[in-house]
């Protein structure tokens, strides 16, 4: 491990390497303080771009991104009360109000500290942890994929929505997509209706810009354009103490390790940590009553919690392919562009690149840090941009990254039907995280359950006589059977609610 | 309630339509290719009869009361802005084939902007001139990416 690191360390050692990771960490930066613009959008427009760039060049850059945009939600979150992305939602909660105190530079220092320190550390254990994971899945086979895609899909259905079926709905319709084009073993053509465009399949980046960014943009016009917003100012001199960083340590650690755990797992990303963090947080203060009214652990906690997820949801989607959340799921797709095919094999044939890019995630972290610190003196200017005149820019950025994927102008139809249809899930309260990760996901699941049933004579049986595969199977069907028995009693509740209202009406 | 059985009715058709159209859909491939890993139609047949259930389980559960509530996004705050929005997105993807990527990025951000409620025209003036001058920039010139000949010109 320690010559893949050094090989890692001599790969992104150039000029390069280094300012296309720089200029990602501060687009990230400046995009992700924008209200309105989430990461997986920022990630999704600028992933067309990396496509021209050697993969030491292309892939820093949207790695910086992605760290730059999940650090940068906190600014709004914390100058005017409106979250840059979803997984800073959690640190408005105390930042504002430290903000409206006149501590807005403090909060804003100790939100860049955790989210380095969080980062950092996560960073640490994806190192350590993601080669002899590969180790052990190169043991894995035909069998044992088709049962870990299943549930991989099936735990991101089940986490991403209010409901298991919908989101289920979700990943076999992406899938459905997925098998469009040519059958990988006979090449017959599948589902393409007598268009020749789309013999290849469904192109993966204009759907994702679609998915995530056009649609975005559609939600973002109903919302009312013209408001007033108190900003805080970050004039103040208020700074942190080491005294007061060193009381928030066992915060970090603990949103750190959330963090870690949560972004491992497929499907819950950042948004859900910052939550699960600031949660954590309060039950194990000694101030549990200053949370909501300008507590420093909350802010750190969230924030540390958040920013561990970066690193950790790139351990399933390098070691088995499986994206860890939607900006990996897009992440995936810049992979594949740049004919990096994840998963455990990943780590014999690229070795050098994998530790060039780990190498690349410690050094965005001292650039986050560095940068971070000097900017803070002007985001307060950046979240004041618009809205109404940065959604059209973005939308121009998304056709011409749109065809720029293969210079095909049906590239451009695709991202627009992405984007109607991104629309009308949303409105459905239908998850998009399960759609793209079926979509992504689709042709390998279907080679390893077709291997696995050619191996086993098309018994089923194969499942369930080899041991991973098995161990497995218990592990999937016992997720499976919690999440509907999650459903049956959220509904159970409900109904008890509803049976309880007109009685309490009466009364 | 509506957008329930809609997910629903979505998903219990696209399942049925492949299957009754499995022939067309799939080179000539028919229902008995089911269990059969070497026909192209195996994974086609395995989504679709996955659509098919849990679509059906949606539109029950819909009409049993029992769905759960669409909420947060369900319903469309600004009808008519969103239609003008949607509405120009297609203009605009009509626009870049017949007059071509630039100056139709320009009407795009002019016309979405005043749209969005922008009115501040020297900064719109200068957003539509600004950013199709960076895509030429960035895309035609650094990454050679050739956007469509205009039709008109």
């Amino acid at each position: 491990m320690v010559d893949n690191f050094l090989q890692g360390v001599a790969a992104m050692a150039n000029f390069w390497s280094i300012s296309a990771a720089l200029l990602g960490l501060v687009s990230g930066i400046v995009i992700g303080a924008l209200p309105g613009l989430t990461a997986t959008m920022t990630v999704a427009v600028l992933t067309p771009f990396t496509f021209f760039m050697a993969p030491l060049i292309g892939l820093p850059f949207l790695l910086g991104v992605y760290k730059g945009a999940i650090y940068a939600g906190s600014i709004p979150a914390i100058l005017i009360n409106t979250p840059g992305t979803a997984a800073a939602a959690a640190t408005t909660l105390d930042g504002h109000v430290l903000a409206r105190e006149g501590q807005a530079r403090k909060a804003l220092l100790v939100s860049l500290y955790s989210s380095v320190i969080g980062d950092m550390l996560a960073t640490i254990v994806l190192i350590a942890v993601t080669a002899p994971l590969a180790a052990i899945a190169i043991m894995f086979t035909s069998p044992e994929f088709t049962i870990l895609f299943l549930f991989a899909l099936t735990m991101i259905a089940g986490v991403s929505g209010n409901s298991l079926t919908k989101g289920l709905i979700a990943a076999a319709l992406g899938a459905w997509f997925g098998s469009i084009g040519l059958d990988p073993m006979s090449g017959m053509q599948r589902l393409t209706f007598g268009y020749a465009e789309l013999t290849g399949g469904i192109a993966l980046v204009p759907v994702l810009i679609g998915m995530f960014a056009l649609s975005e943009i559609l939600i973002q016009s109903e919302k009312s354009v013209v408001r007033s917003i108190a900003a805080a100012g970050v004039d103040d001199a208020s700074g942190v103490s080491k005294k007061e960083m060193k009381s928030l340590m066992p915060t970090i650690l603990r949103s750190t390790g959330l963090g870690i755990i949560l972004g491992a797992l497929p499907g819950l990303g950042a948004e859900i940590a910052c939550w699960l963090s600031y949660a954590a947080a309060r039950r194990h203060s000694k101030n549990p009553e200053k949370f909501g009214k300008g507590s420093l652990e909350g802010v750190a906690a969230a924030e540390s919690g958040n920013n561990a997820t970066v690193p950790a949801t790139l351990i399933p989607m390098l070691v088995f392919g499986i994206p860890g959340d939607t900006v990996t799921a897009v992440l995936l797709g810049a992979f594949m562009a740049q004919g990096l095919l994840a998963g455990p094999l990943l780590f014999q044939q690229h070795g050098d690149t994998i530790y060039g890019l780990f190498c690349v995630l410690l050094l965005t972290n001292v650039m986050l840090l560095v940068f971070g610190y000097w900017a803070i003196q002007y985001l307060r200017r950046i979240v004041f941009i618009p809205r109404s005149i940065l959604l059209p820019c973005v939308t121009v950025f998304c056709f011409a990254g749109s065809y720029a994927v293969s210079s095909d102008f049906f590239d451009v139809f695709v991202m627009v039907g992405g984007g109607a249809a991104g629309y009308l899930m949303r409105k459905a309260d239908m998850p998009i995280p399960p759609f793209v990760i079926g979509l992504l996901l689709a042709p390998r699941l279907e080679n390893a359950m077709r291997q696995s049933l050619l191996f086993g004579d098309g018994s089923l049986s194969i499942f369930v006589t080899r041991p991973i595969s098995a161990g497995l199977l218990a592990i999937f069907v016992a997720s499976l059977g919690f999440l509907v028995w999650r459903s049956f009693r959220a509904r159970q509740i409900k109904d008890a609610t509803v049976t309880e209202q007109p009685h309490d009406a009466a009364r | 309630m509506k957008a329930n059985a809609a997910v629903g009715v979505v998903s219990l058709l696209t399942g049925v339509g492949t299957l009754a159209f499995l022939p067309q859909v799939v080179s000539g491939e028919t229902l008995s290719a089911i269990g059969d890993p070497y026909s192209p139609a195996f994974f086609p047949i395995f989504i679709s009869a996955l659509l098919i259930v849990c679509g059906s389980v949606m539109i029950v559960s819909t009409l049993m009361g029992h769905a759960p509530q669409v909420s947060g996004e369900g319903e469309i705050e600004a009808p008519l802005r969103v239609s003008a929005t949607a509405g120009f997105i297609v203009v605009y993807t009509v626009l870049i084939q017949w007059i071509g990527m630039l100056i139709a990025s320009a009407v795009c951000i002019a016309g979405l902007a005043y749209i969005l409620g922008f009115r501040r025209n020297v900064i719109i003036l200068l957003a539509a001139v600004i950013v199709p001058a960076l895509i030429y920039v960035l895309f035609e010139r650094m990454l050679y990416v050739v956007f469509p000949e205009p039709k008109i010109f």
